[in-house]
């Protein structure tokens, strides 16, 4: 039985449509990222899974259970990081933790996951006293504290730096290692790609793509270029066959299946060679997630 | 109590006690209308002596304060910075969470009942309680904690708070509490005394001065103490 289970979800705002028949399920000690552009549909599905929003349409399952109807048994296994949401506002940074380590049972774990998330040191602060990055690694804390089998963590690294992104991505490894179930929301790819082993694409609201990050990576080689104008890109494509696209500093192909990828590149760069163009840095590798969520929103 | 419940009420005491505007509100505008009024005779009492009439009713805009202005604006502001989004994914129970808000407002109501009591005393009261006394105090707040939380669960923020205090100050004014309402025009007098706070000034009158009360305020104290808690129940939603 998969933790959280979506089956042809569709989420309405009166009359605005958020998502459109998603399906996906996170399988227990499974880390599932929903990835996508704001307004993509990531915070709504979550939400139709954490039954904070009724669906118009479609079934939801957490641990089996309806979720807007077992609730309050369902939240016992789950911790949440929502994406907004504030705390009550007399209590401190610490109190808060404690509060809802209290309320699941684990009054124990709340010194030890401040220090954890970095944040012991502002513990007697309130709230609003804080900044967007230490209230973040804050909710953090508390989803942390909360039910163990089920991290639900919208957007876990939005508002932090490299140094807080680095942190939360090696407690998530931590925790999946220990058996949880994470569903997060990202639109970071690099961080998915270390963290997630499966990605549900959501583009317009609906998934257009739902696979895991190694099929999706590893069964398509690509050809990176570096030193190569973007401009040259159509006329080596006619010459080559490739498909190629200006990705950062680089040039990027997808290697269509059946072909060579070593080859492939070898055409490529004897065309350079007879173009008089140089590259400076030339490799077959693994696409790379935001790679691919490219030609997927493209397509 | 569950473990639950008493650790949200504990919080919420300890929000209640940081919290310096509120505080002012429930535990220093009573006492302060309280002195005041106490003092200086121009507020018409009725019948009887002006002290008897005052403190019963000082004692209602305290339980007011607390029951409803209170948990209106707490869980109004809570809902508008996102306090009760946190809450919503959490296990606890809406039964928990309202009744954990309502126990804490109970206990901050008690202190201030001994603390009017002891001003009221201080200023010549003798009162003479009637055991319904005890009666009145409860279903007063049950009344107000439910009138509060149906309020701070259908306006968010500012608008609980606008409207908290809006409903505050016109019960204050048409419920008899520091001035007798015989002084109001007839028809405004008899639909003033269908208010709860009204019914619950009467009894504490009576009930503080070794009488039942009537059984007419009985009836419509009792009928707010059902109705404000059920509209707390059927508004209230996590989001």
């Amino acid at each position: 039985m998969p933790v959280v289970d979506l089956q042809d979800v569709s989420v309405r705002y009166g009359t605005t449509v958020a998502t459109t028949g998603i399906t996906f399920s996170a399988a227990a000690g499974e880390t599932v990222a929903l990835v996508g552009a704001n307004g993509a549909g990531k915070t709504s599905t979550v939400n139709a899974a954490l039954g904070l929003i009724e669906p118009a349409q479609g079934s939801v399952r957490v641990f089996g259970a309806d979720p807007r109807r077992r609730r309050a048994v369902i939240a016992l296994r789950w911790g949440v990081m929502p994406q907004t949401g504030g705390l009550p506002m007399g209590l401190t940074a610490g109190e808060s933790v404690q509060l809802f380590a209290d309320l699941y049972g684990r009054g124990a774990d709340a010194p030890e996951t401040l220090q954890m998330c970095g944040i012991a040191a502002v513990a007697h602060r309130r709230w609003r006293q804080l900044s967007g990055g230490q209230q973040q690694r804050l909710s953090l804390a508390i989803a942390l504290v909360g039910g163990s089998d089920l991290l639900v963590l919208d957007e876990p690294t939005a508002a932090l730096d490299v140094e807080g992104q680095e942190q939360v991505i090696e407690l998530l490894r931590g925790r999946a290692q220990a058996g949880s179930t994470v569903l997060m929301t990202s639109h970071r790819f690099d961080e998915v790609e270390r963290v997630a082993d499966r990605v549900v694409v959501l583009h317009r609201g609906t998934v257009v793509c739902n696979d895991t990050v190694a099929s999706l990576t590893q069964a398509r080689p690509q050809i990176r270029l570096r030193g190569i104008s973007p401009e040259h890109t159509a006329a080596l494509d006619v010459a080559v066959g490739t498909r190629f696209v200006a990705s950062g500093s680089e040039i990027v192909s997808p290697v269509s299946g059946g072909t060579d990828p070593h080859r492939q590149l070898s055409e490529v760069l004897q065309w350079c060679e007879a173009q008089g163009l140089t590259a400076t840095a030339a490799s077959v590798g693994n696409t790379s997630l935001v790679d691919i969520y490219r030609e997927l929103v493209t397509e | 109590m569950t473990s639950v419940r008493s650790t949200l009420t504990r919080s919420e005491l300890k929000v209640a006690a940081r919290d310096g505007e509120q505080l002012l509100l429930t535990a220093g505008l009573p006492v302060l209308l309280l002195v005041f009024f106490g003092l200086i005779d121009v507020l018409p009492s009725g019948e009887g002596d002006r002290i008897d009439f005052l403190v019963p009713g000082i004692l209602v805009v305290a339980l007011l304060g607390t029951g409803f202005v209170r948990l209106a604006i707490a869980l109004g502001f809570d809902r508008a910075f996102g306090a009760i989004d946190r809450y919503a994914v959490s296990p606890v129970k809406v039964v928990d969470f309202l009744s954990s808000r309502a126990l804490a407002s109970a206990v901050i109501a008690v202190v201030q009942l001994l603390v009017l009591t002891g001003v009221g005393m201080a200023l010549g009261w003798r009162p003479a309680f009637h055991p319904g006394f005890v009666a009145v105090v409860a279903l007063a707040l049950a009344a107000f904690f439910g009138l509060g939380l149906a309020l701070g669960s259908t306006a968010e923020g500012l608008r609980s708070l606008a409207l908290a205090n809006t409903a505050y100050i016109v019960l204050l004014l048409f419920s008899g509490v520091v001035f007798d309402l015989g002084e109001l025009p007839g028809g405004v007098a008899s639909v003033a005394r269908l208010l709860p706070t009204s019914a619950a000034a009467e009894l504490l009158r009576s009930t503080t001065e070794a009488a039942s009360g009537s059984m007419g305020d009985w009836l419509v104290l009792l009928a707010w103490a059902i109705v404000g808690p059920a509209l707390a129940v059927r508004t209230f939603r996590w989001r």
